[in-house]
């Protein structure tokens, strides 16, 4: 026991070697593996709403990280590349509302690792910069964000902890929680969740709840990032979807898991972008691949357990979503949270399209409930 | 009161120029009629003496409503520029991260009271601004006293921070105290600028708060 202990302690002294990183890995990777044949088993549905690629697994391996790496540089797929060329900027509105003193900043989903680095660099300038902790479902990714967030600053590799696990697991974020104080004791955390990843999930809402239940004191701020829509009708769904479909990288990007989790031969004509009005809050848009051979096909899973694809049969390989201003401010209530700052970035939408953004926000702890004493401005 | 009581200003200025006026009338009549050459000179006298009369009477009276208008309007100014930059950076939010029980400035009223009372706007032409000087007085006074409150609540016992900050929220919130004062402010200004804008109101409004 002695022994092992030691060779942990020697972990600072091996990543003084640029070529070392550390990662934590916080769950059974199998488990997740089982997660995936299970989201693919679904029964029949055309319309969408069947077999299915949850959100971590679009991510999940390094096909799929590489994959996404190009995405974000294709000039196909403005959204992305946009919204990393100017995060910087619409960060630097923000910062000036942190917390005074160190702060540590725990990213959750750090993808190519981009937005991190204008991030720490702001808080490395001012040296301000504490422990910086990436969490992501994808170990390369993990590894590619790192050194990428990391290029030219000065956060010694000692206090670069990256932890592998799905933080939309309950008891994934209790344990995160656990590490992440022991780690910064009671000083300031940064969260971030960036890119609109939010919107990946299923249940939205219930994510971004349970991550500040779980996750955030009254001294930690949370950075959300959304993308957002003002127009809310059938038009505006249309173009939203239409944005994803534009780009052969984004296209190859959520294949990757088809080819990673299935023997489909894959057909890029098969796959759609659907959107849809969620209520009024918000543009929902499918992304879905299509049986379009006219006959069934067999898909064979990772377990080598076989699975019917009917013709018409979909499977739905990623979800996302525009935001309206209500649907946006309903989620940040029923989650619990205040809003303590917001920039707004008008995309790049052609004059005659619908106007969608991108919103920052930074948000604390509270329950939204206004207190009971006496207002005299009320 | 008895009749004269209510009889109004207007009326008392009437019929004095109208007896002054006939009294001229019949100092011109006089004059015509006096025959000899000392005759002239007692109704050339008195006739100069009521045109002097008239014109002083009218004249200083309304040069010196000027003056006190002047004054009221210079008063104004001044307190509206001040008000300006109280409403301007005056009543910041409170730092979200470290919300504290604060003093908070007043808005200033006086010049708007003593313009109120000293009737230099009584005169017709000036309907619109009274009426508005007491909207924003009426305001004024309401808001200062939503600040004792405040200050009290928070002064007197110990306020959790989120209450502090809701306080802080409701004062600031659009559409709430503050910004229907800038908004009244700001109709002052106008009207100050527009109808008002005398030299000496011009250059006082110039200055930055
Ligand atoms: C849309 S990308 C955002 C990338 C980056 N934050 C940005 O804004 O450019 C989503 C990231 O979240 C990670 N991710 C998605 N679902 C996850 C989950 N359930 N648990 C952990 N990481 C997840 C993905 O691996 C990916 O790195």
């Amino acid at each position: 026991m002695a022994e092992r202990d030691q060779a942990v302690h020697r972990i600072p002294e091996v990543l003084r070697d640029a070529g070392w990183t550390v990662c934590l890995v916080g769950e059974e990777q199998s488990g997740k593996l089982a997660q995936v044949t299970a989201g693919l088993r679904r029964g029949p549905d055309p319309s969408g709403s069947g077999k299915l690629i949850t959100s971590g697994f679009s991510y999940w391996g390094l096909e799929s990280t590489v994959a996404w790496a190009h995405a974000c540089n294709d000039l196909y797929y403005p959204v992305m590349r946009e919204s990393i060329a100017s995060f910087s900027r619409r960060w630097r509105g923000l910062s000036e509302r942190l917390p005074d003193g160190p702060l540590h900043y725990v990213s959750l989903g750090p993808g190519t690792g981009q937005k991190d680095q204008a991030l720490l660099r702001s808080l490395d300038s001012r040296g301000r910069c504490g422990c910086y902790i990436p969490v992501d479902v994808s170990a390369e990714m993990l590894r590619l964000a790192q050194r990428e967030a990391l290029q030219h600053l000065h956060v010694p590799a000692a206090d670069v902890l990256p932890v592998q696990l799905d933080f939309s697991m309950p008891a994934n974020l209790d344990r995160l929680g656990t590490l992440i104080r022991r780690t910064v004791g009671s000083e300031p955390v940064v969260y971030s969740l960036l890119g609109n990843t939010l919107a990946n999930f299923d249940s939205d809402t219930q994510l971004l709840a349970l991550l500040a239940e779980k996750l955030l004191r009254p001294q930690d701020r949370f950075l959300l990032e959304v993308a957002s829509t003002a127009g809310q009708d059938e038009a505006a769904a249309r173009a939203a979807a239409q944005e994803y479909e534009n780009s052969p990288r984004f296209r190859e990007f959520v294949t990757s898991a088809l080819l990673q989790y299935t023997d489909l031969q894959i057909d890029m004509n098969s796959l759609t972008c659907e959107g849809l009005v969620e209520d009024d809050r918000a543009l929902k848009i499918k992304v879905i691949y299509r049986n379009r051979t006219g006959s069934e096909l067999q898909l064979t899973l990772p377990d080598r357990s076989t699975v019917r694809f009917p013709d018409q049969d979909t499977i739905r390989l990623l979800l996302s979503r525009k935001y309206t201003r209500t649907g946006l401010e309903k989620m940040l209530v029923d989650a619990r949270v205040t809003t303590v700052g917001e920039t707004h970035e008008a995309g790049h939408t052609a004059f005659d399209g619908p106007a969608f953004g991108m919103t920052l926000l930074l948000l604390a702890p509270g329950d939204g409930t206004r207190p009971a004493g006496p207002n005299p401005f009320d | 009161m008895g009749l004269l009581g209510r009889l109004s200003r207007q009326f008392f200025a009437a019929a004095t120029i109208a007896c002054l006026l006939a009294a001229l009338g019949i100092c011109v009549w006089w004059l015509t009629v006096a025959r000899g050459r000392d005759d002239h000179f007692e109704p050339a006298a008195s006739g100069l003496a009521l045109v002097a009369a008239i014109t002083g009477v009218y004249a200083e009276r309304r040069a010196a409503a000027r003056e006190r208008r002047a004054q009221a309007l210079y008063a104004l100014a001044d307190e509206l520029v001040k008000n300006t930059e109280l409403l301007g950076t005056g009543f910041a939010p409170l730092d979200r991260f470290a919300p504290r029980a604060r003093v908070y400035p007043r808005l200033m009223q006086s010049a708007t009271d003593a313009a109120l009372v000293s009737g230099v706007f009584s005169e017709p032409g000036h309907g619109e601004l009274v009426a508005l000087l007491h909207r924003w007085r009426d305001a004024v006074h309401d808001f200062n006293r939503r600040l004792d409150l405040t200050e009290l609540r928070t002064y007197v016992s110990r306020v959790p921070p989120e209450e502090l900050l809701a306080i802080d929220e409701a004062m600031h919130r659009p559409g709430g105290q503050l910004d229907g004062l800038r908004r009244l402010r700001s109709s002052v200004e106008e009207l100050l600028r527009g109808r008002y804008a005398e030299p000496g109101v011009a250059v006082r409004l110039q200055q930055p708060g």
